[in-house]
Formats: C-alpha cells, sequence, structure tokens
C-alpha cells in the first residue's frame, strides 16, 4: 500500500484527509478515472475527482481494484 | 390538467456505471421523447456522509420537476425506466412527490433536511409516504432498494427551494467575456446573479466570465454567484470558489 494510505475499518483511507490537494494529487494511480463533472472538485487528476474515491467523515477511501499504482 | 411533479432518484449508480445525474439526464429525455411531459433543470442534494450510509462514493440524490398532464404515466414510466436500466450492486429508489396534493408539506421538507443530519431508515421514508397517499409515491428498483432513503430526502429539499446545486456549468462565449447579469440571464441557465452573501445583483452588473461557473438553488431560483473586483466589475465563480455554504 503507498504511503498516501492506510488500513482502516473503512478500507484503503486516504491518510491526509479532504483539505490536502497536493498530496491527493500525488497519489494518482493508472486506475484513475474522472468522477462525474458534478463530484468533481475541481479539474485537476487527483484522487478526489476519481470514480474510485468514496467520501468518508475526514478524508475518502480508495475503492480502486487491485494494487497497481503508478 | 398540467400539474407539478418532483422526481428524485437515488444510489443508481456503482463504481462503474454512469453516475445519478446522468441516469436522471437519460430518464427526462425519455420522457420527452414520450410525450409525457417536460423536466426542468436538476438539483443535487448533498445528504449525509456517514459510515452506517452505504453510499457509492457521495451520498447526493438528484431532483428535478416536470410539467405533467399525465402524472401517474410519468411515475409509471420512471419506475419502468429504472427497472430496465439497474444495474447489478445498485440500490435504486425512485420518489415521485405532487407538491400541491401534500397534506402536511413540512414534513417532507423536514425529512429532508433529518437526511443531512442524521441516518434515516427505509422504515423512516415508508412512513412518510404512507401518511401522504395521495402526494407522494416511492419505489425501490432493485438491490436493498435503499436508494428510496435519499430520493425522498430529495424531494423534500428540492420542494425546500434552498438546497445544493444545479446539474451542469455555465460556459462563457470567450475566456474572460464581459458581460451584464440581465444578458447572462437571458442566456437561460441561470435565474439571477447574487453575491457571495446571496444578495441579488442588478440586472446592469458588469460581470466578467473567466471560466465555467456553476449554479446554485436557492429560493426557488438557479443562482450563479459572483466576486467583486477591484476595477467595479464582478467575477462570476466556478464551483471551487465557491463559499462553503452554497457546497453543503
Amino acid at each position: 500500500m503507498s504511503g498516501s494510505f492506510e488500513h482502516t475499518p473503512a478500507g484503503r483511507t486516504f491518510r491526509f484527509g479532504r483539505h490536502a490537494p497536493e498530496e491527493a494529487r500525488a497519489a494518482v494511480c493508472a486506475q484513475y478515472r474522472r468522477d462525474d463533472e458534478e463530484e468533481t472538485e475541481d479539474d485537476t487528476v487527483s484522487c478526489y475527482n476519481c470514480r474510485y474515491r468514496r467520501w468518508t467523515v475526514e478524508s475518502f477511501v480508495c475503492m480502486r481494484k487491485g494494487e497497481e499504482e503508478t | 390538467m398540467e400539474e407539478k411533479l418532483l422526481l428524485c432518484i437515488d444510489d443508481t449508480d456503482t463504481l462503474d456505471s454512469p453516475g445519478t445525474g446522468e441516469v436522471l439526464d437519460t430518464l427526462l429525455a425519455a420522457l420527452a421523447e414520450e410525450g409525457l411531459g417536460q423536466g426542468s433543470f436538476i438539483t443535487r442534494h448533498q445528504l449525509l456522509v456517514h459510515p452506517d450510509i452505504p453510499y457509492t462514493s457521495h451520498n447526493s440524490s438528484m431532483c428535478t420537476q416536470v410539467c405533467t398532464g399525465d402524472g401517474v404515466g410519468v411515475i409509471a414510466f420512471a419506475r419502468a425506466f429504472l427497472e430496465r436500466t439497474w444495474v447489478p450492486g445498485s440500490d435504486p429508489g425512485l420518489c415521485a412527490v405532487f407538491p400541491e396534493r401534500l397534506a402536511d408539506p413540512a414534513g417532507l421538507l423536514a425529512f429532508g433536511q433529518a437526511a443531512k443530519e442524521r441516518v434515516l431508515t427505509k422504515d423512516d421514508a415508508r412512513a412518510l409516504a404512507e401518511r401522504e397517499p395521495e402526494g407522494i409515491f416511492l419505489s425501490e428498483h432493485g438491490g436493498t432498494g435503499q436508494g428510496i432513503i435519499g430520493a425522498l430526502a430529495g424531494c423534500g429539499l428540492r420542494l425546500s427551494g434552498t438546497d445544493g446545486r444545479c446539474r451542469g456549468k455555465l460556459y462563457p462565449s470567450a475566456v474572460g467575456e464581459s458581460l451584464t447579469a440581465a444578458e447572462l440571464i437571458a442566456r437561460g441557465g441561470v435565474d439571477c446573479v447574487a453575491d457571495p452573501e446571496g444578495k441579488v445583483l442588478p440586472g446592469d452588473t458588469p460581470l466578467v466570465f473567466a471560466r465555467p461557473c456553476k449554479a446554485v438553488f436557492r429560493r426557488g431560483l438557479r443562482l450563479a454567484v459572483a466576486k467583486p473586483r477591484p476595477d467595479g466589475a464582478w467575477e462570476l465563480l466556478a464551483k471551487q470558489d465557491l463559499p462553503e455554504v452554497f457546497l453543503v
């Protein structure tokens, strides 16, 4: 698992919370897929804008399949 | 006789299927093609993010208003549409509301607001629908049918007139375009322009349209938000620049 994520009861959880845009861009992987425009934060390629991002109260869980990373 | 009918859907998607907004777009197009009614703009309503709620990615529902002379036909068509397009792994719910037929509109408004603050159940949703047999029509269309909660809540939030944002973006004719508020409104897609506190700006207000902007839903209207610039013009705000109060 990359340094950006940790295992929690919710799943593969982003360590840096919901307000870390640089870290969210740095954590983008080969499975990145842009979410519906209504659900994206901005125009960047970022985990915050990925279709596999599932928001939690404090951060998000990565719902991607497999462990491949860039 | 034409009636207004709110239509809201939730939990129609999975990680790999079209989003709920896209599903509602497609449904509206099909309704229009069938001659059953014309849908208006779609609003997105953010519901509670909580570990006990099994949403796909963001827990929001999508709602629209249809003007129709055949409300029964619209509801039947929408139900059949969701049955036909069900994606394994999704838990779709549909809610249709005739606002004029509600015995107690405050109950629906309260449900909508409650869905933003605490975890609600299908039983909660069904109980409200049972109290409004003339005005509220709930249906499950696959999986757990959990989507009826968000669908009912979305109708309540749309009925409130002040929640959420409008699906889609407004695009300038050219980057940095200058126009007045009245000219922007005349293009369609927005009903008024306001400052970040929500105060409506006059029609002759000079605007700068630098980037695609997002309208929010306030007082029953589609509101574009603009911030003042040092040169006296007002800059229309993109979604990422909207004050937090417009995004919850």
